[in-house]
């Protein structure tokens, strides 16, 4: 193996191992099944070593990642027939998850979080996934950054108020204010 | 400040957005109030912890860079000898396509009619014809390898060229040649070759 070539395998294995997990928690979030998401989530990273080895160690290459694993999970969610929007409905429409009842607070914000309008949930996932900016997320998502910016605010307010609603956000704060 | 204002301004800086003066313009409002800390603090735990809920470790990892490992997987095989094979593949179905169908292909034929009166014609081979009137006569346009054909129908009188095959055959008795001045009475199909 040449030095180059060695040098991009390392940085190959280098975002393999920074962004893996991360992209298939995502493709998970469309998905809901974790076996789909990664066989997406690994011929994604087959691609881009096999066709697009030049975006390997640069800044694009998370952006390449996020967009190409989203837009193959919902070539997935096509061909089955399933709809994204129908998808995120449904989940939305779930019966009570066995979590409500959790006290717990990181599982209330997962709650909360899962039950964001559809396109706020995205943004909102995606901008958390990836740590994306905002130029990078709207690119990502066909949508203007102010959209980002908009969605984003909405998401943390309504994760907020879901908070207050279940009289965690207070007593959290009562109880850190005092730390 | 508005409350969509400020949330919109945490937002901004949670995400590494603001610029200066944002930044400063959010100092001035958290040092405004300590009930606005209490707020931004809140707020960034949620962000924080819907960061980390959401994206929680399980996928293996090792198992999945073994898969994909480039250095374990085969090399896909170069393209280039496919394309020529089925190149190679697609001329020799051209080729027998245009063999058989030059092997098939008939030469046009001439038809001839001596409607009025007697009439004498030469063949593409030399041969001379003289159709009796009433006789019709169809012959390759051009002269064939081997066998000469003709389709006669009424009564003619040939004299065939015997250079550089003078035997003639007609199927009505194969085996029958004559080697010119024939006659066929009727009608008749000769081969002449």
């Amino acid at each position: 193996m040449s030095a180059n070539k060695e040098q991009l395998y390392h940085s190959f294995q280098q975002v393999f191992n920074t962004w893996y997990n991360s992209l298939c928690n995502y493709a998970c979030s469309f998905l809901k099944d974790r076996d789909t998401s990664e066989d997406i989530v690994q011929e994604v990273f087959v691609r881009i070593w096999e066709d697009r080895p030049q975006i390997i160690g640069t800044e694009g290459v998370r952006y390449y990642l996020f967009t190409a694993v989203r837009n193959n999970c919902i070539s997935r969610l096509r061909k089955e027939k399933r709809q994204i929007i129908l998808t995120l409905d449904e989940r939305m429409a779930e019966p009570v998850p066995e979590r409500r009842e959790d006290p717990d607070y990181r599982a209330l914000v997962r709650i909360a979080i899962d039950e964001l309008p559809p396109r706020c949930r995205e943004v909102f996932l995606l901008s958390r996934f990836s740590k994306m900016t905002y130029k990078d997320i709207a690119r990502s998502l066909d949508i203007s950054e102010k959209t980002v910016e908009n969605q984003l605010g909405k998401a943390l307010k309504l994760i907020r108020a879901f908070l207050k609603g279940k009289g965690v956000y207070i007593a959290w704060a009562l109880v850190n204010i005092f730390i | 400040m508005e409350d969509y204002e400020y949330i919109r301004l945490i937002t901004r800086h949670l995400s590494n957005e603001t610029s200066p003066d944002e930044e400063t313009l959010l100092r001035l409002w958290l040092d405004a109030n300590p009930a606005h800390l209490l707020e931004f603090e809140a707020l960034k735990h949620i962000w924080q912890t819907g960061t980390t809920v959401i994206d929680e470790p399980g996928f293996e990892e090792q198992a999945a860079w073994e898969k994909i490992d480039p250095l374990r997987r085969p090399r896909p095989l170069p393209l280039w000898p496919k394309i020529l094979a089925a190149a190679c593949g697609i001329l020799v179905l051209c080729l027998a396509g245009w063999w058989y169908y030059g092997s098939q292909r008939q030469a046009p034929l001439q038809h001839v009619l001596a409607s009025e009166d007697n009439r004498q014609l030469s063949l593409p081979d030399g041969s001379q014809v003289w159709l009796r009137k009433g006789a019709a006569l169809s012959y390759p346009d051009q002269p064939g390898q081997g066998l000469r054909q003709v389709d006669l129908h009424g009564e003619a009188f040939f004299s065939t060229r015997l250079q550089p095959v003078p035997a003639f055959q007609y199927p009505d008795s194969p085996g029958h040649h004559r080697r010119h001045r024939h006659q066929f009475p009727g009608q008749r199909r000769g081969k002449h070759g």
